[in-house]
């Protein structure tokens, strides 16, 4: 299994993208290949096209050129098999839902519509649940929790999904250290189950420590690869404008 | 006062009274308008246009006549209380606006549809007079209406001229400006209290259901046209003055009730400008594709 | 109560009902204010079926109207993603322009036709009871049989779609990418309140409308923390104030869809002062010292 692995096709391939945001061309010609079976961070400057960058791979931004690939299949086929946790500003915070309610949506994509959730998949719930540290939470609502267990509990529902890869964007911001260890940690465990994680990011320090790979963008790729190889002083001068020291 | 005015206009005494009366409208609502639109709160509008009617049967049943300026006092009072139970809800009851804004507009229509009916039922005859607030009757409009709307009118872009800078800074970003020592409440009551005197000289013309749009159309399609703030205002208030006037006009000749004719003027105005405007408009934008395509 | 009377309320709860299932996911989708606009852009469709067929209360009216509302709710979802007109505005643009076609229409060409602008705002629940139709033998009014289908519709609509109309509400990039069809069925919803709203304006006119799809869902909101919970709670509330305000505009003789409206405000009221969090309960708190 961990040697076939290295064949696998590429979690997140794309080719000549291009999309536009609000009118303004935020990705122009885009292409990169993101490894299966590793733990991806994609870094750069604001306004660089991170979020763009998988929101358009990912057709919640309409792409105007280009292809992508996800685990080797269009989007169309494997949807189920891809799980995406949102940036928090997106959804809708003041809804009235509990928090194994969110997790129990991992399901959807495998239940469709009408079909009835089994009591397998109130397994892989609670397990996901407990996996992250959220048990104890099942019915809180969900605007009652902090933003470290709103995003544990939204991991969960990635992990309930079962998903072959798994895209985060800012999955970070507005938590606590404890937390994005935590988290870490948990995602670290899946790419050793041989899945595969993206996840889009600012804080060049966890990449450097924690991450597998790195996607370096401004605007286009500036750079890819393992994380020390990436994010070099130059290259960062290249992407953010300014002297980084090391 | 502005007898000059009429006699000056080649059209009969009747008829100039109605076209000076929906222009001065049309300005005042197209110059205060932007206090709505650019705060995202042009559906405000809409409920403290609702809300002019149960102050409309306060008024009328408190003093028992049907004296314009009372009716507009009460008028005025009930759209500022609207605002302000909308701001409050948002605030103090965590209701989204669109949720603030609908229970406040179907509280007070409902709220002037019983006192209205009461009224009716009293048997008072003088009661479809004021049903006109509903639907607008221009056909109506006086010499002294004018003048009260040009005086109240003058007054509000006085306010807005000397405030001018504050209000921008506010609708632009309500946050800085309250760090920067203004509180919001002041700037809602003054931009709230600008919006229901615009609302309350609008009402009888446009009626309360229609209301909005004469406070929106004109401020979108000034928008199209210029990105500053001092221009918009008065641009606006231009484009709401000649659709008035206009609409003024065409509905007198056609015998239409004015309202109707007058927002969909202002709409033609808005949608023409949305399509053609040289930098912002639809056509502009798809061309600058294609090119940079 | 009379007949008529538990007749009034039965329609008025009804309608209610199918308004407060479908406000719910509106108040939570931040489109409250979109039956306000749809239940006045639907006028020129019946105007125009009027001109067309000289009816005014047939399928055929229903299904122009409808295609009004929709025609709006299409116009006002362009504007808004196009991104030139804020959503606020885009609605403020459209409802009073195709309100102002429809007024226009009726003092032009249908003066004389009985679609007077007062029974459209208004409504006349209060005859309700009178208008029959012959069904099965028995003389049944009309407005129950229709607002009971619409009732049933409505229902089956919310259970069938149950999974794409909350996730998407909650979640909508999740709920794209999880092939649930989201946005489909959001424009589905869109469609069915278009028609809803024309079934209720035809039955308790425009304020009505408003209040049922926003106010009961509203006081919901106010009290409850799951949206099953919620959607049932905003039923109730359809009902008791249905109840209530019939009540009421018999004892003080004044028009029902206003005094059901005054009924289902109250209450909001009171889901404010004395729900989770309620404003009565933080007065009484900030009262006392911390401790």
């Amino acid at each position: 299994m961990t040697k076939t692995m290295t064949q696998a096709p590429a979690a997140l391939a794309v080719h000549e993208l291009s999309a536009s945001y609000g009118g303004r061309t935020v990705l122009d010609g885009v292409s990169v290949d993101i490894p299966a079976g590793r733990l991806s961070g994609i870094v750069g400057p604001n306004g660089a096209g991170k979020s763009t960058l998988v929101k358009a791979a990912l057709g919640l931004v309409p792409a105007t050129r280009g292809h992508v690939r996800l685990l080797g299949e269009p989007l169309k086929r494997v949807r189920s098999r891809v799980a995406y946790v949102p940036q928090q500003e997106t959804v809708a915070r003041d809804f009235p839902i509990t928090a194994v309610q969110v997790v129990e949506m991992g399901r959807y994509p495998h239940r469709g519509w009408l079909r009835r959730l089994t009591r397998a998949d109130d397994e892989l719930v609670a397990a996901a649940m407990e996996q992250v540290g959220v048990a104890d939470l099942a019915g809180q609502p969900i605007d009652e929790l902090s933003g470290g267990q709103r995003q544990r509990v939204f991991l969960a529902r990635a992990l309930a999904q079962q998903a072959e890869l798994v895209i985060l964007d800012e999955p970070f911001t507005a938590v606590d250290a404890r937390t994005e260890s935590a988290l870490l940690d948990v995602l670290t465990g899946l790419c050793a189950e041989g899945r595969s994680v993206v996840a889009v990011h600012h804080d060049l320090r966890t990449v450097l420590d924690r991450f597998d790979h790195a996607v370096l963008m401004a605007g286009g790729i500036v750079a890819e690869g393992d994380p020390a190889d990436v994010l070099t002083p130059a290259n960062l001068e290249q992407a953010y404008g300014i002297v980084v020291a090391r | 006062m502005i007898g000059w005015l009429l006699d000056a206009l080649p059209l009969s005494y009747p008829d100039a009274v109605v076209v000076v009366g929906t222009a001065v409208v049309g300005f005042v609502a197209g110059a205060l308008g932007p206090l709505a639109v650019l705060r995202q709160r042009s559906m405000f509008g809409d409920a403290m246009s609702h809300g002019t009617l149960a102050g409309v049967a306060v008024a009328f049943l408190v003093t028992g006549v049907k004296v314009p300026e009372v009716l507009l006092l009460g008028a005025a009072v009930s759209a500022g209380l609207a605002a302000f139970a909308m701001i409050g809800l948002e605030r103090a009851g965590r209701l989204r606006p669109d949720a603030a804004i609908g229970v406040v507009l179907s509280t007070s229509l409902a709220l002037g549809i019983v006192l209205l009916t009461h009224i009716g039922s009293s048997g008072d005859a003088q009661q479809s007079g004021l049903n006109e607030y509903l639907v607008g009757q221009a056909a109506g409009i006086v010499e002294r209406d004018i003048v009260l709307a040009l005086a109240l009118g003058a007054a509000a872009l006085a306010v807005v001229t000397v405030g001018f800078r504050l209000l921008r800074s506010a609708t632009f970003d309500p946050g800085f400006t309250a760090v920067a020592g203004v509180p919001t409440w002041a700037v809602d009551a003054a931009s709230t209290g600008l919006l229901a005197l615009a609302v309350v000289l609008g009402v009888r013309t446009v009626g309360a259901i229609l209301m909005v749009a004469l406070l929106v159309a004109p401020v979108v399609a000034a928008r199209q046209l210029t990105k500053r703030l001092a221009a918009l205002v008065p641009l606006s208030g231009l484009f709401g003055a000649v659709c008035g006037a206009v609409g003024g006009v065409v509905s007198g000749k056609a015998e239409l009730p004015a309202g109707p004719v007058i927002v969909l003027l202002a709409t033609a105005l808005a949608v023409l400008s949305v399509v053609f405007a040289p930098r912002r408009g639809v056509l502009a934008r798809v061309r600058r594709r294609r090119v940079a395509g | 109560m009379s007949p008529d009377d538990v007749m009034i309320v039965v329609i008025a709860g009804l309608l209610s009902t199918s308004c407060a299932l479908l406000g719910g996911f509106l108040v939570l989708r931040r489109q409250a204010l979109l039956p306000d606009a749809v239940s006045h852009a639907v006028l020129p469709g019946i105007v125009l079926i009027f001109l067309l067929t000289g009816e005014r209360a047939s399928a055929a009216t229903v299904l122009g109207a409808t295609a009004f509302g929709v025609a709006c709710v299409a116009g006002f979802e362009w504007l808004r993603r196009s991104g030139i007109v804020g959503s606020d505005a885009a609605l403020a643009l459209v409802f009073p322009a195709l309100f102002s076609l429809g007024i226009l229409g009726i003092t032009r060409f249908a003066s004389g036709a009985h679609i007077d602008l007062d029974s459209a705002i208004y409504g006349d629940l209060t005859f309700a009871p009178l208008r029959t139709m012959s069904l099965a033998g028995l003389d049944v009014p009309t407005s129950l049989v229709v607002t009971g289908c619409a009732t049933v519709a409505t229902i089956l609509f919310v259970v069938l779609l149950w999974r794409p109309l909350h996730a998407s509400t909650f979640d909508p990039e999740f709920a794209e990418l999880s092939g649930l069809r989201a946005r489909a069925a959001g424009r589905m919803l869109l469609v069915v309140v278009a028609g809803l709203a024309v079934v209720a304006f035809d039955s308790v006119g425009a304020i009505l409308v408003v209040t049922f799809f926003i106010v009961p869902a509203a006081t919901a909101r106010l009290l409850t923390q799951r949206l099953g919970t919620m959607l049932v709670v905003a039923v109730a509330a359809g009902w008791v104030s249905s109840l209530a305000g019939e009540r009421l505009a018999t004892a003080i003789d004044s028009s029902i869809p206003g005094t059901i409206g005054l009924a289902s405000a109250g209450l909001f009221v009171l889901a404010l002062l004395l729900g989770r969090r309620g404003l009565a309960w933080r007065a009484l708190r900030s009262r006392r010292p911390e401790s």
